[in-house]
């Protein structure tokens, strides 16, 4: 893809609505090329400023002690949990997205649990990676982040072929669904961007047609 | 204590801190659960699920993706899409939210202008064609894709791309132009 295809596409991409094809081939080329990366983010923050315009509405009474009664069982950051597999330097954590299911998915680690515990706002929004596992077999890997955040996920090996959705799980129990791809003989690669924006998802799951769990990942070391 | 120092204090616990977090934001927060859910009820849960995903994720927050209002928004608008898919799996009608945003001689000033960027980009969306505009609120407040814009208005898939596409090009040029150089 081109610099001036992605300008065209930017827009829906930056937004989170493009379909994921195009989707896919935008990311891929916004990964090696800083300018329409820089051109996409400026778009993504105008959108969020939109919101900015929605006048203040008054609260019904009492909304600010409520939330507190809520939140207070857990105040403080959870404490630091080691990573249980060996981390990557960031710089070997890129995925590149491209049409292969094989190469370069091979990216092992969590990076998750010195991040959630940092009091201070880290320097790059946190890059997730996770093996895709289907009982005991390793079935894929998933990579969250990039800049907007990107979801890439590759899967190898599955007994599957069909339509497959891809879901973030989150510590409090949601899950959010990313998208539908579908997998030929059992692999395929997809992309898609977070949905979630800021959100840090504690793992991600790979479910069937009828909704049935294929596969799940744990950003974690729990 | 500015909006970041306010957030990070989160993390200590202290009562006074979140509760001043909770208090300098609520409104901005209900105000967008209310704009997209449309019911008071509703809103409030999704307004009460952001404040407690905040409290999970604040660490999570980019400075340079926005402000902390701004980011408090996303949360928010996100999770009141979430919740309006699930009670209403039909494509949404922006129409009320989109009243927000049109012309309002009588609104009152401090509850509008909060700021100078603020009141660019009212006035730059304000100067688009009413359809881009539209297209723009639709795809980038409500996240629906071309395809439902293009559904929702009536209109073939590729104007409804090029509207959205136009709409963000010229609303982009209009700050540009206008941009305030002090900060």
């Amino acid at each position: 893809m081109t610099c001036t295809q992605v300008e065209q596409s930017a827009t829906e991409y930056a937004l989170g609505i493009l379909p994921t094809e195009e989707a896919r081939a935008v990311s891929a080329h916004i990964l090696r090329c800083p300018d329409c990366r820089r051109e996409v983010d400026d778009i993504r923050r105008v959108g969020d400023q939109l919101l900015d315009l929605i006048p203040d509405a008054e609260p019904p009474l009492g909304l600010d002690q409520r939330v507190l009664s809520a939140v207070r069982p857990q105040p403080t950051a959870r404490p630091a949990r080691p990573a249980r597999r060996p981390v990557r330097r960031p710089g070997q954590m890129r995925l590149l997205v491209t049409g292969a299911a094989a190469a370069a998915l091979i990216v092992i680690g969590a990076v998750t649990a010195t991040t959630l515990s940092s009091p201070h706002h880290p320097a790059h929004p946190a890059e997730l990676t996770a093996i895709l596992r289907e009982g005991n077999h390793n079935v894929g890997t998933i990579y969250v982040g990039g800049h907007p955040t990107w979801i890439s996920m590759a899967v190898d090996h599955l007994s599957v072929t069909g339509k497959v959705s891809c879901q973030l799980v989150y510590r409090d129990g949601t899950v959010t669904d990313i998208g539908t791809f579908d997998l030929v003989d059992g692999s395929g690669t997809w992309g898609a961007p977070d949905p979630a924006g800021a959100a840090q998802p504690s793992g991600a799951r790979l479910v069937g047609p009828a909704g049935e769990v294929l596969a799940t990942a744990s950003f974690s070391a729990e | 204590m500015d909006d970041e120092a306010l957030l990070a204090g989160l993390s200590t616990g202290d009562t006074d801190v979140s509760l001043a977090f909770v208090r300098r934001f609520q409104a901005h927060v209900y105000a967008v659960a209310l704009a997209i859910l449309g019911d008071p009820t509703a809103a409030e849960d999704v307004a009460q699920q952001a404040f407690e995903r905040v409290w999970r994720r604040g660490s999570t927050y980019d400075p340079r993706r926005g402000s902390v209002r701004t980011w408090l928004a996303t949360i928010t608008r996100n999770l009141a899409l979430d919740s309006l898919r699930r009670r209403r799996p039909d494509p949404v009608d922006p129409t009320d939210l989109i009243r927000l945003y049109g012309p309002s001689p009588d609104e009152p000033e401090a509850s509008t202008i909060r700021n100078e960027s603020r009141s660019q980009l009212q006035g730059a969306l304000r100067s688009l064609p009413p359809e881009q505009a539209r297209a723009l609120v639709m795809a980038g407040v409500y996240r629906m894709t071309a395809q439902e814009v293009a559904e929702a208005e009536g209109i073939p898939l590729g104007t409804a791309k090029t509207r959205i596409r136009s709409a963000m090009t010229k609303l982009r040029e209009h700050l540009a132009s206008t941009e305030v150089t002090s900060d």
